[in-house]
This record gives C-alpha cells, sequence and structure tokens, in this order.
C-alpha cells in the first residue's frame, strides 16, 4: 500500500469516480466517445516527465544547443503520446456483456464483446475489477472479448458494477480510461445449503426424509449413446474398457418429487431458499423428475438442465413478502 | 461459450513481473548503443563490467537463475564507486559524473527483477544520451543519438506488449516485428519534430547560466598554445579537426598570404620558445595607412585556451578581445564554445616602426651558454655584412642552399638545439627553422621573435569559406629592421615552398594514418561544410538569435512575452493538426482504393436519382441506373466493366483503374 501512496491514479480515481457518479448505467451497446474518456500520466509517466525537467534545466544552463534539442524531442514526443492512448480507446464499441448466473457467493463473470470498428488495430485493451483484470488485443475491424468478475452478495439480480477499462499503450507513459456502466445484470441464484439432508424422494413425502437409494435404481450399464448426459458416464468403465459406456437407472420417471417451499422442517425464507436450490441441483444430477412450489410460483414437474434454471432463477427472483 | 480471446491476468504481477528476452534483449540493445559513444572516456574495466552485467543478465533469464544476491550488488557498486574516483580522483567532475551513471548503469542490469526497473534503465539511458552532448556536439554523433532514441523508445513499445506476450505463449516475433518495433518509435518520434522545433526556436533560454560556470568543452582541440619547442605541432599536424573557418567580405587572401596569426613567443630558454608577459597597448595603427584591408568574420571551434586568431596583420579587434603591443590576441574567458569574431586585417600594415628599449632587449633575448657555433656564425655574418636586412637574407639563402629539408621525422636534436639543426640534422618543420632562424637573428644582434598560428586553409568554392585545420598549424618568425618595423620572415617557406603555397598536408612525404588519401581529405572537405552549416544554424543558435527570430514580422526585438505566446500558439497549432491527424487515420475506415472509386460512382448516380440498396450487387446497380438514365448507357457500362473486372475477375492491372477512373470522370 506504501507504494499505492505515490501513485497519481490512486487519490484521482476516486475523486473522478465521484466527480462522474452522476451518469446512469448506459444502455449496449456503449461506444466509447472521447467525453467518457479521462488521460492521466502512469507513474513512470510523471517520473519521466521529471526526468525532461531536469534534462531540459540542465541544458538550459549549460546553453547547450543538441541537449535542449534533444530534451525538446522527448518533450514533444511525450506530448504527443495521450493522443495515440486516448485514441486506442475511443471509438470502441461495446456490444453486448454476458453474465452466466451464479450462486450467491461466487463471482459474476461479466465477459464484455468489444468491437473495433476502425481501421486501425487497439493493442493493449485491458479492463480491471477488483482482484482480476484482463488484456485483449483487438486487430482492425475484430472483435474480442475482456472479463469483468464480481462477488455476488445475495440473490437475485446483480448489477453491473463500474469497472475501468483502460490501457497505456503506447509506451506505458499516460493511461486512459472509460468507467464502463452498462445497463447489464447478472442473476444470482441462492447459495446450496452446504451439509443438506439428502433429496426427500416419493410423492407424498417431502419432509426431509432419508432417501430409498438402493441397489433397485440401478439397472445396469449400455452403449454410449449421443445426447446422453455427462452425469451418467460410466468413468470408471470408460477408463478400463476405453469404451464410452452410461450408466442406467431404472424407474426415474416413474418417481415424481414435488419440493414445497411450505413444507420444509427449518424457518427463515433464505434458508428454506438454500436447502432447495440444494435439492434441485441434487435432483438434476441424478436425473429426477421434479416440481417446485413456491408460495407465489408453481413450477411443474420436469427435469433437464433447462427446468432447473428455471426453478432456480424462481428462487433467485423469490420475494420474501410473498411469503406472506 | 468459450471465451478463448481474454486473457486474465493478475495485475499486481505483471507489474513486478520480470521483463521477458525480448523485452531484455531490445534494453541491452539500447543500453549497449547509448553507453557507446562514452566508451573512449570511461575507464578500461567498463567495458568489462558491462559485458559481464549483460551476459549474467541474460544467462539468468535462460536458465531461470535467481537474481545475485544483495551483498555481491552492494560490493560491486562499492567497488565501482572506488573504481571512479581512482580513474578520475573526484566524484564530481563532469567526466566522473557521466563515468558514474554508465557505472550504475551497468549494475543495475544486473538487478532488472520487475518492469519498475526497466522502466528506470530506460530512463538512465534517455539521461546518459543527453550527457554525450557535454561532450560533442557534432553532427554525426546528433543523428546517431536520435537512432539510439529510437531503439530505446522502441523498447517502451516491447515493454508494453510484454504481457500479451507472456499470455499468449506465442513466439515473440508473431506479434510485433522488430523492424515494425523500430518504425513505430520513429514515427511517433518524427511526429514531435515540429513541436520539437517550435520549443527549441522559442522556448526563452537563459541569459546566464543558474548555477556552476559554462564548463569547458570537453572535446576542444587545444590547438596552438602559448609555448612552442620542438614537437608541438607535430600533434597537431595530424589533426584534421577544424581549428576556425572564415568567411570573407569580398577579397580572399592568396595561400601564400593566409597567415592566421596566435600567440608572439620572446622567450628563448635554449629549447622552448614562451610569451613574456608584456601586457600592453594594442600597437598604434594609423588608420591612413590602410589600404587593402580584408573585412572577414572568423567562427572559433572551442579551444580551452583564450588565444584568438586572425589574419596577419590584424588592424581592427573583434568585441570582448584584447590585443597586447606584439599583435597577440585573447578572450578574458576561454574559449568553450563556437565563437565568431568580426575583423579587419591589412597583411602590408607596418607594425611598430619604433621599438622601446624594453622591447628591444626582449626581442635579442638569448640564453647564455647555449647554441656557441650559432652565435659564431652570427658574429662572423655581422663582421662581413652591412646591413641587417642582408643578414636575413643570407641566412634564408642559407636555408634554400645548404641542404636543409623539410620533414616531419627529423633526426633528435640536443641541448644545443639551434647548432644541432642548422649544422647536424639540417632537417625539421616549421618549428624547427622558425625557432633556429629567430635564435640566429638574435645572435646577430636583430630583434626578432617567434610567431605561431597556422598558415594556409581549405577554400570552399560551393559553400565560399576557407577552413583551417588543426593540421595547418605553422610557425613562423618576425624580424624587427629599422625604418621597416616588424617584419614577417618564414624560414620553412626558404626550405618547402609547398608548405605556404599548398598547405601543410600536400608537403607531407608519407600518409598520416591508415585512412589518409587524398580522395578522403576531400570527402571531408565537401562533408565540413554540412558541419559548419550545423555548427551555425543549429549549435550557435543563441539568445541573440532567438530575439530576431520575428524580424520577418515586423517585430525587431521579441521579448520574453512574445516569445512565450509564439510558442503557445504554434504548439498548440501543431498538437490540433497531430490530434485531427491520428483521429483521422484511425477514422479512415476503408483504404481499399477500388471500392473507394465504386463508392464514388454510387455517389454520382446517387446525384442522378439512383440509390443503390445494400443487398444489390454492381451488376444488378447498373441495370437500374442504365434503366433511369438511358443517356448514360456507355459510361456506366464501363464504369462497371472496369470494376468488375478489377474486383471480382482479378485483374490487378493498373491500366484497368486508369480506366475505370477515366470512365467516372466522363460521368459527372
Amino acid at each position: 500500500m506504501a507504494k499505492q501512496r505515490f501513485d497519481i491514479q490512486s487519490w484521482t480515481y476516486p475523486l473522478i469516480k465521484r466527480l462522474s457518479s452522476h451518469r446512469p448505467p448506459s444502455r449496449l451497446p456503449i461506444t466509447i466517445s472521447s467525453k467518457r474518456l479521462y488521460v492521466l500520466p502512469t507513474r513512470f509517466g510523471v517520473f519521466f516527465g521529471l526526468l525532461i525537467l531536469i534534462m531540459l534545466l540542465g541544458s538550459l544552463n549549460y546553453n547547450n544547443n543538441m541537449a535542449l534539442m534533444l530534451t525538446f524531442l522527448l518533450g514533444a514526443f511525450m506530448l504527443l503520446i495521450p493522443i495515440y492512448t486516448v485514441r486506442n480507446l475511443s471509438g470502441l464499441e461495446i456490444t453486448h456483456i454476458d453474465a452466466k448466473p451464479v450462486f450467491s457467493g461466487d463471482a459474476a463473470q461479466f465477459v464484455i464483446t468489444l468491437r473495433n470498428g476502425h481501421h486501425t488495430a487497439r493493442p493493449l485493451i485491458w479492463a480491471r475489477h477488483q482482484q482480476l483484470t484482463t488484456v485483449t488485443s483487438l486487430p482492425a475491424d475484430a472483435t474480442g472479448h475482456l472479463m469483468v468478475a464480481i462477488d455476488s452478495q445475495k440473490r437475485g439480480w446483480m448489477h453491473f458494477e463500474r469497472s475501468r477499462l483502460y490501457t497505456t499503450y503506447p509506451v506505458g507513459l499516460f493511461t486512459a480510461w472509460a468507467w464502463l456502466t452498462p445497463d447489464v445484470r447478472c442473476l444470482v441464484y441462492p447459495a446450496p445449503e452446504t451439509g443438506a439432508p439428502t433429496l426427500p424422494s416419493g410423492h407424498h413425502d417431502s419432509t426431509g426424509r432419508p432417501e430409498q437409494r438402493g441397489d433397485e435404481e440401478w439397472s445396469g450399464l449400455r452403449d454410449y449413446q449421443p445426447g446422453d448426459p455427462s452425469r451418467l458416464m460410466a468413468w470408471k468403465v470408460v477408463a478400463r474398457t476405453g469404451q464410452l459406456t452410461s450408466k442406467v437407472f431404472s424407474d426415474h420417471h416413474n418417481q415424481e418429487i414435488v419440493l414445497d417451499y411450505h413444507n420444509l422442517p427449518i424457518q427463515g425464507v433464505e434458508a428454506r431458499l438454500s436447502r432447495l436450490c440444494s435439492w434441485i441441483i441434487d435432483a438434476n444430477e441424478r436425473g429426477l423428475h421434479y416440481a417446485l412450489q413456491l408460495p407465489d410460483q408453481q413450477i411443474q414437474s420436469g427435469h433437464g438442465d433447462a427446468h432447473m434454471h428455471h426453478c432456480l432463477q424462481a428462487l433467485a427472483e423469490f420475494q420474501s413478502g410473498a411469503a406472506g | 461459450m468459450s471465451y478463448s480471446s481474454y486473457q486474465s491476468v493478475d495485475l499486481p504481477k505483471i507489474a513486478a513481473s520480470a521483463p521477458d528476452m525480448r523485452t531484455m534483449t531490445w534494453l541491452l540493445a539500447s543500453l549497449a548503443l547509448v553507453v557507446a559513444p562514452h566508451i573512449e572516456r570511461l575507464p578500461i574495466w567498463f567495458l568489462g563490467l558491462f559485458l559481464a552485467a549483460c551476459a549474467l543478465r541474460i544467462w539468468q533469464l535462460k536458465h531461470q537463475r535467481r537474481s545475485i544476491p544483495g551483498w555481491i550488488k552492494l560490493c560491486l557498486t562499492l567497488l565501482a564507486l572506488a573504481g571512479i574516483w581512482l580513474e578520475y580522483g573526484t566524484l564530481l567532475s563532469r567526466q566522473a559524473n557521466t563515468g558514474l551513471l554508465c557505472v550504475m548503469l551497468a549494475l543495475k542490469v544486473m538487478e532488472t527483477a520487475k518492469r519498475r526497473d526497466v522502466y528506470l534503465l530506460i530512463s538512465m539511458a534517455y539521461f546518459v544520451a543527453i550527457t554525450q552532448f557535454l561532450f560533442n556536439q557534432s553532427f554525426y554523433l546528433t543523428l546517431y543519438l536520435l537512432g539510439v532514441v529510437v531503439v530505446i523508445t522502441a523498447t517502451l513499445i516491447v515493454i508494453e506488449h510484454q504481457p500479451i506476450r507472456q499470455l499468449s505463449g506465442r513466439s515473440n516475433t508473431q506479434f510485433i516485428s522488430n523492424r515494425h518495433l523500430f518504425q513505430s518509435a520513429l514515427r511517433m518520434l518524427l511526429y514531435g519534430i515540429p513541436l520539437m522545433a517550435t520549443l527549441f526556436l522559442f522556448f526563452p533560454r537563459l541569459e546566464s547560466p543558474m548555477w556552476g560556470v559554462p564548463q569547458k568543452s570537453l572535446n576542444a582541440k587545444t590547438g596552438i598554445s602559448d609555448e612552442m619547442e620542438p614537437g608541438n605541432i607535430l600533434k597537431l599536424f595530424i589533426d584534421d579537426s577544424p581549428a576556425f573557418r572564415v568567411e570573407f567580405e569580398g577579397v580572399i587572401p592568396p595561400q601564400s598570404q593566409r597567415y592566421w596569426r596566435g600567440p608572439t613567443l620572446w622567450n628563448f630558454d635554449g629549447r622552448k620558445w614562451t610569451r613574456q608577459r608584456t601586457v600592453g597597448n594594442p600597437p598604434s595603427i594609423d588608420p591612413e595607412q590602410i589600404t587593402d584591408p580584408f573585412r572577414y568574420s572568423l567562427t572559433m571551434e572551442p579551444t580551452q585556451n583564450h588565444w584568438v586568431f586572425g589574419l596577419d596583420r590584424i588592424v581592427e579587434v573583434p568585441d570582448r578581445t584584447r590585443m597586447e603591443t606584439d599583435m597577440t590576441m585573447y578572450q578574458r574567458r576561454p574559449i568553450t564554445s563556437i565563437t565568431t569574431l568580426n575583423m579587419i586585417s591589412d597583411p602590408d600594415i607596418p607594425l611598430d616602426l619604433e621599438l622601446g628599449p624594453m622591447f628591444r632587449e626582449a626581442a635579442l633575448q638569448l640564453p647564455d651558454g647555449f647554441n656557441p657555433l650559432t652565435q659564431a656564425l652570427a658574429d662572423q655574418w655581422r663582421k662581413e655584412t652591412e646591413s641587417p636586412g642582408l643578414i636575413v637574407q643570407r641566412a634564408i639563402n642559407m636555408f634554400s642552399t645548404e641542404g636543409f629539408e623539410y620533414s616531419f621525422t627529423p633526426p633528435p636534436i640536443g641541448r644545443n638545439s639551434v647548432d644541432d639543426f642548422l649544422f647536424e640534422t639540417k632537417s625539421g618543420y616549421c618549428e624547427y627553422y622558425s625557432s633556429a632562424f629567430t635564435a640566429l637573428m638574435r645572435a646577430a644582434g636583430i630583434p626578432s621573435r617567434v610567431v605561431t598560428g597556422y598558415q594556409g586553409g581549405f577554400y570552399n568554392e560551393e559553400s565560399e569559406y576557407l577552413l583551417v585545420r588543426q593540421s595547418d598549424a605553422h610557425a613562423w618568425s618576425e624580424v624587427w629592421l629599422e625604418d621597416r618595423g616588424w617584419m614577417r620572415v618564414d624560414p620553412t617557406a626558404a626550405v618547402a615552398a609547398d608548405r605556404v603555397n599548398l598547405g601543410a598536408l600536400d608537403t607531407f612525404e608519407r600518409s598520416r594514418g591508415p585512412f589518409d588519401y587524398e580522395w578522403m581529405r576531400a570527402l571531408r572537405n565537401r562533408f565540413d561544410s554540412l558541419q559548419r552549416f550545423w555548427n551555425q544554424q543549429v549549435i550557435n543558435f543563441d539568445k541573440a538569435r532567438q530575439h530576431s527570430l520575428l524580424k520577418p514580422l515586423g517585430i525587431e526585438d521579441m521579448t520574453h512575452k512574445q516569445s512565450v505566446l509564439a510558442l503557445t500558439l504554434i504548439s498548440s497549432a501543431i498538437l490540433a493538426l497531430a490530434l485531427w491527424r491520428l483521429i483521422r487515420q484511425q477514422e479512415r475506415r476503408d483504404p481499399d482504393r477500388i471500392h473507394q472509386l465504386y463508392l464514388a460512382f454510387q455517389k454520382r448516380m446517387k446525384k442522378l436519382g439512383v440509390e443503390s440498396s445494400p443487398a444489390e450487387g454492381p451488376i444488378d446497380f447498373a441495370r437500374r441506373c442504365k434503366a433511369n438514365c438511358p443517356q448514360l448507357t456507355d459510361q456506366i457500362d464501363r464504369v462497371i466493366d472496369a470494376y468488375v473486372q478489377l474486383r471480382y475477375a482479378g485483374h490487378q492491372h493498373s491500366a484497368v483503374e486508369r480506366q475505370l477512373k477515366d470512365a467516372l470522370r466522363t460521368l459527372s
């Protein structure tokens, strides 16, 4: 941290951040205009400026014309560099930002798609938020990706947090940056309960009684067929024989599970949602059919990834007020 | 979904990450280039230290070895400090300081663990580049250093690209070739040139230094000094560097009259001639006696001396220069920068028709107990000859008839140097002749003295100036005769008339070095006008010249305020232009010439009321155009035919392209 104190950016960022915080989130696609750009020398830039100043004083003092010439050349060079730096960012388009849903507590990974519609390449564009920094180089008329990871705190829709898109191209003397405030959000599922009781099985029982898991469900192996979910792969067999083999369970579709919010032996909205979440994942992993009942919503029985995400989204969006 | 093209980086690690091989190669190359011109001034062990540091660093990088321990570095630093101190005897002189800087640079090479270290080294490299100019400001060094600065700047770009190189792990050159790097750095610096020129012209200069005294220009050639002893001038003969350049107003003196007068020497100790402390007033010159004066401006290269040279005999002393009774000119401060002096000379002006007793005594002084043979010869001549003028003539005759030869490799002479020379070796160059002649004259009772300076010079016809080199150094004599005053006598001319008529170099019996050929000398003379231009226009640019910059605009003497204003205006204009250019360059989306022509065609048709739709090919579009403007069918067909050929049939002929352009022109 001591090092950071000398960094011009460390005290200007918060200031500029505050000054520019009135900007509402913008809709995609965003084109970074020069109005949104800020430029400052980097630490090396400040050092380089001081060096030029020393050179200037020395050569003026000794009235050494060649030394002055070189000093002025470096000075002129330094004055022109911000133009290159700004140019590298200005006009860059952010076409879309995607984030897959995450469980609460995990980092949401926003993948930013950038498009360089210009005739010149844009080398070394960086994105930074919290601990993660990503970098990409865009050739002329090309697209590229950057990523911003944001730790999720609670379930629901999490908005993209203001992140910095910056570049120090071409020589690291200046940094130009834009604050990225797109109107983008990521769905955060409740965190699955750790150590949750096993999934209730059977139509009538959803009280959390240990599930009847036994050999009778296991029906054997068969050759892998395209479309078999990977969780059904018999990896041990594959490893032994080299043949792609799938496990077959019997009677899955006969078992109907209803996961009911009201029928949980625990208190608290979040705790219940967590348990439901954990059960949904469990059920999906085992390929079971299940239905979800929430106070404000009912989801018909189904199975598969799409069904799971549908249910998890319902959990994420669940309003505690509706439990009423 | 896979996002293969983004790369996640842990930033603190990147900032601290060790430079990769490519960065290191560029860095070490720039350091080597920037240190190279200093090598001759640095202690001999520096080269070893620098190379060892580079080799060690490369080896560490290749074999992933850890950096050497801190205490070794500390020991090396202390050793280097001691070494510098031993070499220069101080740590504070300019040479010691640059030596220290270079040594620190070499030591820092061993310790380039982080990106920050590389930046520090780069900054040091820029600084070392600028220190070169403290020693030498020549045009060629400037060109060289510009190249070096481009390489240093390219290194900055290499560092900037390092994260991408490391993350993708692809081969280094795949991203950006070395040539491309050099070119981008060059372009960035070249864009700075107009701004640099503006700053150079208008940035306010200092009247006097803020600290320190203007130090001696260390590459200054000492040139002629105020002592003469056999062997002194020989050092100058092999030195082709310029002593001064002269521009004449009007007539140029002939070669045989180009005696450039320096210090006059009076005291002789048997071997060495030295100056007498004769602070006096300049010789009085009757302005009416000036008949055909030469007017000229003489631009001296820096020497570390006070002496000023002028065409014999000087009738008007330049500014800030003093002249003594014996016509020796000097400035109070040593000449440390290129100095231009305006002078008037008239070779025929009489000098000191009256000789005061003090001067007569000084001009007859001879050491006791030296050169008995010379004294005997002089006594004999004195008895035999009537007038001093005839004695002078006799001496000259002796030189030209009695087997004296002009040689740059004379045999050694002993304690009685004049005797040895006149009666035994009979071989030598101007120093020997003037020394022996003057001593002989004094022995014969004729007041005489030695004059040192230069003789001759190369006249550059194209640029119309005379170049006098150190190798033109010369020494001659002056004798004082009743009613005639001081007369110039050049005994060397009696022996080797070519020395005076053609110049020192043409009298050489052998080449002076491995690169001493006639054509090379001619080439050097040619290049000298470039160097002279550089000296006059750039190196010599000063506050006074700056102030008269705006003369064409009617501002005689530019004030500080005006220069700052001019600076601001011009710089802003240049920056705005650069901004506009760089942005435009980016936004020029389509460099495709042929497509541009097609766009122009579309534009023209749009004026005629036919607008192309994005989904429409050229042939379909042409069909609609023809339907709308039947009168233009031929022209449209020609345009589209040519376009289709160029675009789709793969014809790359410029003839077809011209056809397309012509067809387009007929449309408008």
